[in-house]
């Protein structure tokens, strides 16, 4: 078994293939940007109930 | 590459506009005989806004009843394609966070062997997000055991993360950073889905076939109810639900939705499309995005991606709450996370479906504040209504009476009982016509289920609608709900327990009930229905908990058990001691909500 700060696998007795850990196959995942416009769009409501939540 | 999110066949446009327009006039409607009534003695501030709430309530009420008319017309069989040459490599994601242990490994045992059945060759992972070490422990060790017991092809990890960064959809993400390379397709499951190996099989097969598929959901059914409130919702999603997914199907056009498990995704498609960002500000509005499914599909479709849900796939399940307290709770979730969307309604670049799928999932929590605005508006108008004037001229001779409007107020009440009765009508008779009745135990019983089921909603409605009011006002005053452990089988509730969890729900139907009496006696009539189920909100919730017998509420589930469950069944009897095997009906109060 082996431990990493943030994963931790347990092998596969199971399988034939060699290995057990998850592939390493690393995908780029680009963040999306989603808030450009959007904190202009909020009513003066919700920015209140929101500055409120943030204090 | 960038390409616009797909454009809509001129079908769908068509569909939309007539479903649309359709809820428009109805909400018109109803509207005109409510503006109608309140002009009897001037219209004022209070008529107005009255009609304003009307609007909209009604409203939303027609747009669910257009969305099961559209689903009714049968759709043309179509063949479904085949793999073609060598099968993509698969994995299938099972993310968790504080699950039952035995019980999620003896559903992958079940889904592993089925897949082998199926001959497929697919990895499965499963993504623990759980921090409770005990929990922990035993996610080991029934991961261990699953291992000892199930050769064949494919792999099956175990990972958990001691960083919990973006939850669920986090715990996706990490995945496939990391390792999502290696498959063209990922199967994203929950903890208690259950998927056939042929619908699995299918499932890869539309993907093949259409390059330009980025994202493709099945309509999960609900498996295992035992209480009547469980069982009933089982039987309204085993019959509604393929008919309102139908009628989905045919509005969102390859803009369709996500519901965060047993779909299938182009991993490349989901990687370049789906890294969520973290909302500035705190929860509830801020941090990590809680509803991620809704925004995954408009985000693949902002990319150029289709997104399609097929109703008639079969083989595809889930569980659902077994009372009211655990429905309330993962609601309140849900709630947190669909008013979230408030802050994307604008985001750049999403298709105008998209949109109006997060004003949809909006406005179905804020309707339950419109809904009791409307009666508290409508207690006000009364109230300031001007006293009758019997001779509003000089010197008149006979006095002249007010006209009574009671009858535009009846027909109103009778319009909004059809609008959520005559869809469930309509899809009994199509169900007895095409003899989809018989898995629900002949017309008779289906009848009966029918009956009862809008007899129970109609009860729970006031109970539900103080719930969600209570969630929606939590989150628009800053309160972040968590991410609590899912509910599943959390089952019979004591009266102490409802009686905690409703106490104020009946002291506001109390004094709702009593302040009517002293303020305008003739509305009484109108508010029973409302304030009676809240006052015996303590029972209904309890009797509802409590386990009903299997003669009502059939789904054809329990006649025809597909091989997945009745394997999943199996197992879970050799794996748990009886008291707590898959078909004896759990206990135990989600405490929160009781709180």
């Amino acid at each position: 078994m082996i431990e990493t700060p943030d994963m931790k696998t347990t092998p596969n007795q199971a399988t034939t293939e060699a290995g057990w850990e998850p592939p390493a196959a690393p995908l780029e995942m680009p963040r999306q940007i989603l808030e450009a416009d959007t904190r202009s769009t909020e009513s003066s409501l919700l920015r209140l109930f929101w500055k409120r939540s943030r204090a | 590459m960038k390409r616009a999110a797909p454009a809509p066949d001129r079908q769908t446009v068509l569909v939309r506009t007539l479903a649309v327009s359709c809820a428009l006039l109805l909400a018109s409607l109803a509207s005109a005989l409510v503006a109608e009534a309140g002009a009897t003695d001037g219209f004022g501030l209070w008529d107005g806004l009255r009609t304003l709430l009307i609007f909209v309530t009604t409203g939303w009420l027609a747009w669910g009843a257009m969305l099961a008319l559209t689903g009714l017309p049968h759709a043309r069989a179509c063949k479904r394609p085949e793999i073609v040459g060598e099968q993509p490599p698969t994995v299938i994601l099972v993310p968790i966070c504080n699950e039952d242990a035995v019980a999620t490994f003896t559903r992958i045992q079940a889904m592993h062997a089925s897949a082998t059945q199926a001959g497929l060759t697919t990895d499965v992972a499963v993504l623990s997000d759980t921090q409770n070490p005990e929990a922990a422990a035993a996610e080991v060790a029934a991961f261990d055991r699953l291992l000892a017991k199930q050769p064949g092809p494919g792999r099956i990890f175990y990972r958990r993360r001691t960083d919990n960064s973006g939850r669920k959809a986090g715990n996706i993400e990490d995945f496939i950073r990391r390792s999502g390379g290696a498959y063209e397709f990922a199967v994203i499951l929950d903890a208690d889905s259950l998927m056939e190996g042929e619908t699995l099989r299918a499932m890869i097969a539309e993907m093949q076939a259409d390059p330009k598929l980025g994202l493709f959901q099945t309509l999960p059914r609900i498996v295992g109810g035992h209480s009547l409130f469980g069982r009933a919702m089982q039987f309204a999603a085993a019959f509604h639900g393929p008919i309102f997914t139908r009628g989905l199907e045919r509005m969102q056009g390859s803009t369709g939705p996500f519901w965060g498990h047993n779909a299938i995704v182009r991993v490349r498609a989901f990687a370049e499309s789906c890294a969520l960002p973290e909302l500035t500000g705190k929860p509830p509005f801020g941090g990590h995005i809680l509803s991620h499914d809704y925004v995954e599909a408009a985000l693949l479709a902002r990319a150029g991606w289709s997104v399609r849900v097929d109703h008639s796939l079969g083989g595809s399940f889930e569980e659902g709450p077994e009372n009211v307290l655990s429905y309330a709770k993962r609601d309140r979730r849900w709630c947190q996370g669909n008013l979230q969307h408030i802050r994307l309604l604008a985001a750049p670049g999403l298709a105008p479906w998209s949109r109006f799928v997060f004003f949809q999932g909006i406005l179905s929590y804020v309707v339950s504040v419109l809904w009791a605005s409307f009666l508290l508006v409508s207690i006000a108008a009364t109230v300031m209504a001007p006293a009758p004037d019997y001779f509003p001229e000089p010197n008149q001779l006979f006095p002249v009476f007010p006209s009574d409007r009671t009858k535009e107020i009846t027909a109103l009440a009778i319009g909004i009982v059809g609008l959520l009765i005559l869809p469930k009508l309509a899809i009994l008779v199509d169900a007895a016509f095409t003899g989809r009745v018989r898995g629900f135990g002949g017309t008779g019983k289906a009848l009966a289920s029918l009956v009862l089921e809008i007899v129970l909603s109609s009860l729970m409605a006031p109970v539900m609608m103080m719930y969600q009011l209570r969630a929606v006002l939590q989150v628009f005053m800053g309160r972040d709900g968590g991410w609590p452990a899912n509910a599943r089988g959390e089952g019979r509730l004591d009266l102490g327990e409802a009686f905690k969890a409703s106490a104020w729900i009946v002291a506001t139907g109390v004094v709702g009930l009593a302040s009517v009496y002293l303020l305008s006696v003739d509305l009484v009539p109108w508010l029973l229905p409302v304030c009676v189920p809240m006052i015996l909100a303590p029972l209904l919730i309890a009797w509802t908990s409590r386990p009903l017998t299997h003669a009502l509420f059939r789904v054809p589930d329990e006649a025809h058990p597909a091989p997945v469950v009745a394997r999943y069944r199996a197992l879970m009897r050799r794996n748990v001691p009886a008291t707590q095997a898959p078909d004896t009906p759990p206990t135990g109060a989600p405490a929160d909500v009781a709180a």
